[in-house]
């Protein structure tokens, strides 16, 4: 499941650099363009969006602990 | 929107009914701009069913529906409030919702991944930050819900109007037979669920000839349904002579066409002349053991209505649904000459297996596209509407006569016109009321209005 491939900047990506996330099972950590690392709570399995739970967040420690979505161009890898 | 029609050249709408002879232009079935004015004045404005509470009994449960030609969304959202939405994503109209049912977190649209909960809010926007920049107000762009939707003893109901009357009161004098078309056979509230998932097939005919003719139309059943007769599809097989319906045992009642012209409403229903319920006859002999549960049933039922004085059993809900108490009928508009039939079965929530299925194949061999008997009837609503196309065709009038200037009332049911148990007085009341909807500007002008 964890993807080993250099996360590469936002503007350098192509829709295949979009990491698969459908089947990314509750509880698998994800690392996000945010910097961010982040648990995931729920999968809806639409292949677009993952219900998180922030567990790291250097820019903006606050939210930690906080959940979210993330829609699946800021998934930058299951870690 | 469309533009109101009250005339078609120098002709009124009303000038194309005409109720007192019992004559209707075949215009009105077949015309396609009357047919995109229905769905603005009648299917936008009427209370419409939209399905079962069972349906979705867990929260994030979903069972799309239809209002008119539009999909909606029935769910169950994780507080375990239940909502009506259109099928339709904010962004771009895309469908957001495209299973039949299921259970769901979100409803994320596959177009461009705008999400939304099951309680409709939009949760989940794609560069949001990126490329929003915080401008959009995700709170004004949530699922479009309905006006006002019912909870009716477990059953589903719902308008796109926020002006439309209580449901209750929309039923009016027919609300207690649509409650008691949800008991249990043991005369219990809320005491069904619906098989999923509906059967649902379209069928070549405008909307209003099943919409209006069923349940209002008993003068059919001896021609057209010979054939399901004589093949005896019944619980009880070819006992007791055979039949497409059950055995009834003998009790004292009076059979009538009961309509309600300021509603809309109708049904084919007895009252009885003694209180309580009929005893119970076997008629499941096909299928042992279904009648020793019937029968413990009807004798629960009975305690419950010992003293009362019952009538009723069926209703027509208008514009397009008929409720009965093991099988409801909708006809959705889908087009001027395109009817989508949905066909949803309810049986008893806590009978057993047994049950269950011996009334699930019964429904199947009865109703349905697949049905015997509904076969018969779609060679007439389907064959009807074309041969109501023509410009010969269109010079002729329907003829509604039977039973005309011939109602009456009776004060064990107050509100309700009786006829002869074979008449038209239903098919007169609802065309009566689709010449209210088709011409009020509002709910303010349709009569009965309780403010």
């Amino acid at each position: 499941m964890a993807d080993a491939r250099e996360p590469k900047a936002e503007e350098q990506m192509s829709i295949n650099d979009t990491v698969i996330i459908r089947d990314v099972p509750v509880g698998a950590k994800v690392r996000l363009r945010s910097k961010a690392i982040a648990e995931v709570t729920a999968n809806p399995q639409d292949g677009g969006w993952l219900f998180i739970k922030f567990l790291e967040f250097p820019d903006n420690p606050s939210r930690v602990g906080e959940e979210d979505m993330v829609f699946c161009t800021d998934v930058l890898a299951v870690v | 929107m469309v533009s109101m029609i009250r005339s078609l050249g120098d002709r009124s709408l009303r000038s194309l009914i005409d109720l007192d002879k019992g004559h209707v232009s075949r215009e009105i079935y077949v015309n396609e701009a009357i047919y995109a004015q229905e769905l603005e004045q009648v299917f936008a404005r009427a209370w419409l069913f939209i399905g079962h509470e069972s349906q979705v009994p867990k929260p994030g449960d979903f069972v799309v529906s239809r209002m008119g030609e539009e999909e909606v969304i029935l769910t169950r959202d994780r507080k375990n409030v239940l909502h009506v939405f259109l099928n339709t994503c904010r962004h771009r109209g895309m469908k957001v919702c495209r299973y039949d049912d299921g259970n769901t977190l979100v409803f994320t649209c596959p177009f461009h991944g705008w999400s939304y909960d099951t309680d409709g809010r939009l949760v989940g926007v794609p560069y949001q930050d990126a490329a929003y920049k915080g401008d959009l107000d995700k709170s004004k762009w949530g699922l479009h819900e309905v006006a006002q939707m019912c909870n009716y003893y477990g059953s589903i109901w719902a308008t796109w109007d926020r002006k439309a009357p209580s449901f209750e009161d929309y039923l009016g004098p027919f609300a207690t037979q649509v409650r008691r078309c949800f008991e249990g056979s043991d005369g219990e509230d809320n005491g069904v669920e619906l098989f999923n998932p509906a059967i649902k097939w379209r069928i070549p005919t405008n909307w209003k000839f099943p919409g209006f003719s069923f349940d209002g139309d008993s003068a059919h059943g001896a021609m057209t349904h010979r054939s399901v007769n004589v093949a005896a599809i019944g619980p009880q097989g070819e006992l007791e002579g055979g039949s497409r319906s059950g055995v009834r045992a003998a009790f004292p009642q009076t059979s009538y066409e009961m309509s309600s012209p300021e509603y809309g409403h109708g049904g084919h229903n007895p009252i009885f002349e003694l209180p309580g319920v009929a005893p119970y006859a076997d008629t499941w002999q096909t299928v042992p053991g279904v009648d020793d549960y019937y029968r413990e049933m009807r004798e629960k039922k009975q305690k419950k209505y010992a003293d009362e004085f019952l009538h009723g059993g069926t209703a027509l809900v208008w514009p397009n649904v008929n409720i009965q108490p093991h099988r409801i009928l909708i006809w959705h508009p889908h087009g001027v000459g395109v009817t989508e039939s949905w066909r949803q079965y309810p049986v008893d929530r806590n009978a057993p297996k047994l049950v269950k299925d011996a009334q699930r194949r019964y429904m199947m061999r009865y109703g349905g596209p697949c049905g015997m008997t509904e076969s018969d009837d779609m060679e007439n609503w389907n064959y009807a509407f074309p041969a109501s196309l023509g410009t010969m065709a269109q010079r002729l009038p329907y003829n509604f006569e039977m039973g005309a200037g011939h109602a009456t009332t009776d004060e064990r049911v107050p509100g309700i016109t009786l006829n002869y148990r074979i008449a038209e007085e239903n098919q007169r009341s609802r065309l009566n009321r689709w010449l209210q909807f088709m011409e009020a500007g509002s709910w303010d002008d349709i009569i009965p209005v309780k403010k």
